[in-house]
C-alpha cells in the first residue's frame, strides 16, 4: 500500500511495527545512497516549530513563563541568543535551513515558492545522504512540503503531511505526486482560494466536506481545546500526534538517522490546550510602538489578545517538546542524538501588525531559538555571537566531518569554530515576496545585523524609492529609537555594506530571468 | 432503456453540457488569470502551462459533473419538469446553477454555519431569479427562441474550451510521466 493512500489511523499503527526496522533493516537494505556511514556518526533530530519567535520565551528573558521545559533542556545545550532567520516567512526562512543559503541565492522567497533547480541537489538531504546518514523529513506546513519535495529523492522515507492530519482532503499529492507544486498551486486555486476559488461546483462540495470534518473533530477534541481544533490551510491536526510519531522515529530509524520534523504549533491560529487556556491574564502592557506606514494598523488591544493566545500556545508547544525530550531520555535515545531546536521565522504584535507576511523585519519577527544538544552533553553553554538559520546546515556537516561546499554562504556556528572567527560577522534576513523570482531585488525589505547595530532597508514599496532604518541592539532591543538621521557616519558605513552585499547578490540578475 | 429513447436526443445533451463546459470554463480561468500576476513573479513558462492544465482538468471534470447532475435530476424529477424540452431546461438550469454559485463567491457573501441573514438572503434571491428566469422561457416562446440560439453560439465557443482541456490533460500527463 502507497503510503500517500494511508489514513492518519492506519499511518499511526504501522509506526508501532517501525522497532522492528531496528532488525529487519539490514538484511533487506542496499547500502543508503552515497558513501557507508562512519561508524559511531550521531543521529540528528532537528526540530522546527513553525513560527516560534525567541522574544516570546522566558528562555530568552521574555516575562512570561512560556517555556519552561526548553528551558530545563537548555541546562543541557548549548543556546544561541542571537540566532537569527533569513526569511519573516515559512518558505524563505525554510529554504534558508535546509541550503545553507540566504533567500538572495536559493530563491526561494514567494509564498508557496520553489528554491532554484540546483539546490534541488543542494541540500541538507543531499549532503547527508553523502554520509551514509538514513534521512526521513515531515511537515505539517504545505508550504516546507513544496520544498521537501524538490529534495524527495535524496529522502529514504518521504511522510506526507496527512500522515500526522486528524483531516486533509487534499488531492495533488495523492493523484499528482510527481508533479506536486503545479497541481497543489491549481487545486489550491480552484478549490481554497481565500479570494475567487476557481470551481463553481466543487468548490461548493469541498465547503461542505470541511465543514463536517471540523464540526466532528470540533465535537471530539472542544474538551482538549477550547479555542478549536488547530488547523491551517484546512488540515486539522494536535501536536501530540506529532510528537508521539517524533519519539517513534527517534527510537526505531536505522542509525545513523538524520529526522527533519516541521510542525505548525505555535502558528495561527493560536488553538491552545486546555490547561494552557487563560494562564496569561495578567496585566502586563508590552512596550507601546506606533503601527508602521506598512502595516493595516491593527488596534493595540487585539495585538494585546492576540499576543496572549500566541503565548499560551507557545506554552502548550513547550509542554510538548518537553514530553518529546523527557520521552527520549527515558529510552536512551538521545545518548547517540544531537538535537536541534529552532525556527522558521518569528511573529510580530507591534507597530499595528500581528502576523508574519509583511514587509518588516523587525526583531520579534527575525530573532528565532536555536538549541543544540550534543550526545552525553551535560552542561549549558550560551553563545551570544551574531548566527543565522544559514549556519545550520555547514555546523551539522562540520558535526559529522563532512566537507562543506562552497556554495554554502552560512559558517560553523560557534563553540564548534573559535569563535574569533565569528568576530566579523553579518546575518541578513530578507523579504522579497513580491519581487520576480529570477529578478535583481528591487521590491524587497532588507536587514543586516552587524554588531550591536542592525540596519533595515525597505525598497520598492508604494510611495517609498529607498528608505532606511537604525537600530542599536544593545542599548535599544526594542527598536523604539531611529539612529538613522542622528548618526550619519555609522548609518553611511553600514549602508555601503549592505548596499555592496545587495549590488553582489543582484549582479547575475542583472537583465531578468536566465 | 437508453438516455435517447427516453426523451433526450443527442444534440439537447449536448446544448446542456455547452451551458456547462462555458460559465465554468469562463470563471475558471478568469480566477486563474486572476492569480497570474502572482504566479509569474515565481514560476516558470512551463509550470504555469502546467497550473492552467490542471485549472482545465478541473475545470473539464466540473463541467462533467454539472451536466450529469442535470441529466440525473431529468429521470428523477417528473417528466414535465425537465425532461420535456430538455434542451431549454436543463440548459438554463447549468446556466443558473453556474451563475449563482459565482455569485456566492463573492467576498460579500461568506458561506459559514450558521448561516448570516445576508446568506439566507442571497439563497432565496436565487431562488427568486431561477423562478423568474424559467417563467420567462415558459412564457415567453420568443426568450425561449432567443436562448437556445445563443446556446448554438456557445456551443461552438463550448468546444474551443474542449479542445484546451484535451490539450491541458495531454500536459498533465506528460508533466507526471516526466516528474515535471
Amino acid at each position: 500500500m502507497p503510503f500517500s493512500r494511508l489514513s492518519r489511523r492506519d499511518f499511526l499503527k504501522l509506526s508501532a511495527l517501525l522497532p522492528l526496522s531496528q532488525m529487519a533493516w539490514p538484511l533487506f537494505a542496499s547500502e543508503p545512497k552515497g558513501m557507508q556511514a562512519a561508524a559511531g556518526s550521531p543521529n540528528i533530530l532537528l526540530l522546527v516549530f513553525d513560527t516560534l519567535s525567541a522574544a516570546h520565551m522566558s528562555l530568552m528573558g521574555y516575562r512570561r513563563e512560556t517555556t519552561p521545559h526548553i528551558s530545563a533542556f537548555a541546562e543541557r545545550a548549548i543556546v544561541y541568543h542571537n540566532h537569527y532567520a533569513a526569511g519573516n516567512f515559512t518558505t524563505p526562512g525554510t529554504a534558508a535551513i535546509l541550503t545553507g543559503t540566504y533567500p538572495w541565492a536559493n530563491r526561494a522567497f514567494h509564498l508557496h515558492g520553489l528554491v532554484d533547480r540546483t539546490f534541488e541537489d543542494r541540500n541538507i538531504f543531499a549532503l547527508l545522504s553523502e554520509h551514509g546518514y538514513f534521512q526521513t523529513a515531515y511537515s505539517h506546513n504545505l508550504l516546507v512540503m513544496s520544498l521537501l519535495h524538490q529534495f524527495r529523492r535524496h529522502l529514504d522515507a518521504f511522510i506526507p503531511t496527512r500522515a500526522l492530519c486528524l483531516v486533509d482532503n487534499q488531492v495533488s499529492d495523492r493523484l499528482f505526486f510527481r508533479d506536486y507544486t503545479a497541481a497543489f498551486m491549481a487545486e489550491t486555486q480552484f478549490l481554497n482560494s481565500q479570494r475567487i476559488q476557481g470551481s463553481l461546483v466543487f468548490s461548493w462540495l469541498q465547503r461542505l466536506v470541511h465543514f463536517a470534518d471540523k464540526r466532528e473533530q470540533r465535537g471530539a477534541l472542544q474538551g482538549r481545546f477550547p479555542r478549536g481544533v488547530p488547523e491551517l490551510h484546512k488540515l486539522l491536526f494536535v501536536l501530540e500526534d506529532a510528537i508521539d510519531w517524533s519519539i517513534l522515529q527517534a527510537e526505531s530509524l536505522p542509525n545513523p538517522y538524520f529526522a527533519y520534523i516541521h510542525l505548525l504549533p505555535p502558528h495561527e491560529p493560536y488553538a491552545t490546550r486546555r490547561e494552557f487556556v487563560n494562564r496569561f491574564i495578567d496585566n502586563w502592557q508590552p512596550d507601546t510602538k506606533a503601527p508602521h506606514f506598512l502595516t493595516k494598523g491593527v488596534p493595540a488591544r487585539v495585538l494585546l489578545r492576540q499576543r496572549r493566545f500566541y503565548d499560551e500556545y507557545i506554552a502548550y508547544v513547550d509542554a510538548e517538546f518537553g514530553r518529546l525530550i523527557a520521552s527520549l531520555e527515558n529510552s536512551g535515545a538521545l545518548d547517540n542524538t544531537i538535537v536541534v531546536l529552532t525556527s522558521d521565522h518569528g511573529q510580530s504584535f507591534e507597530r499595528g501588525l500581528h502576523g508574519h507576511i509583511t514587509p518588516l523585519l523587525y526583531e520579534p519577527l527575525t530573532q528565532v531559538p536555536l538549541l543544540i544538544r550534543l550526545p552525553g552533553q551535560t552542561a549549558r553553554q550560551d553563545i551570544r555571537a551574531l548566527t543565522s538559520n544559514v549556519d545550520l546546515l555547514p555546523s551539522l556537516l562540520h558535526l559529522v566531518n563532512g566537507k562543506i561546499p562552497g556554495w554554502v554562504e552560512g559558517r560553523v556556528l560557534p563553540p564548534f569554530i573559535d569563535p574569533a572567527l565569528a568576530q566579523d560577522r553579518r546575518v541578513y534576513t530578507l523579504e522579497a515576496k513580491s519581487n520576480p523570482k529570477y529578478g535583481p531585488l528591487q521590491k524587497s525589505t532588507s536587514a543586516m545585523v552587524v554588531g550591536r547595530h542592525k540596519l533595515l532597508r525597505y525598497q520598492g514599496f508604494p510611495n517609498l524609492d529607498r528608505q532606511y532604518e537604525l537600530y542599536d541592539l544593545e542599548s535599544d532591543p526594542a527598536e523604539l529609537e531611529d539612529l538613522y538621521p542622528s548618526r550619519p557616519g555609522l548609518a553611511a558605513d553600514l549602508q555601503a555594506m549592505l548596499e555592496n552585499k545587495l549590488d553582489q547578490v543582484n549582479a547575475q540578475y542583472g537583465r531578468g530571468a536566465p | 432503456m437508453g438516455i435517447y429513447s427516453r426523451g433526450i436526443d443527442r444534440s439537447s445533451l449536448l446544448l446542456v453540457f455547452a451551458f456547462c463546459v462555458f460559465p465554468i470554463h469562463v470563471w475558471t480561468l478568469l480566477s486563474g488569470f486572476f492569480q497570474l500576476s502572482a504566479w509569474t513573479l515565481r514560476f516558470s513558462l512551463w509550470d504555469l502551462v502546467g497550473i492552467f492544465s490542471y485549472l482545465l482538468l478541473g475545470a473539464l471534470l466540473e463541467s462533467l459533473a454539472l451536466a450529469g447532475l442535470i441529466l440525473a435530476l431529468a429521470f428523477v424529477l417528473p417528466a414535465g419538469w425537465l425532461r420535456q424540452r430538455f434542451a431549454l431546461r436543463g440548459s438554463a438550469l447549468g446556466l443558473l446553477i453556474s451563475i449563482g454559485s459565482a455569485a456566492s463567491l463573492s467576498e460579500w457573501v461568506r458561506f459559514d454555519w450558521p448561516l448570516g441573514g445576508l446568506e439566507i438572503g442571497f439563497v432565496l434571491a436565487v431562488i427568486a431569479v431561477f423562478a423568474g428566469f424559467f417563467w420567462l422561457l415558459h412564457r415567453f416562446e420568443r426568450a425561449a427562441r432567443y436562448f437556445l440560439a445563443t446556446g448554438e453560439r456557445i456551443l461552438v465557443l463550448s468546444l474551443v474550451y474542449l479542445a484546451m482541456d484535451i490539450a491541458g490533460v495531454l500536459i498533465v500527463i506528460v508533466r507526471n510521466l516526466g516528474g515535471a
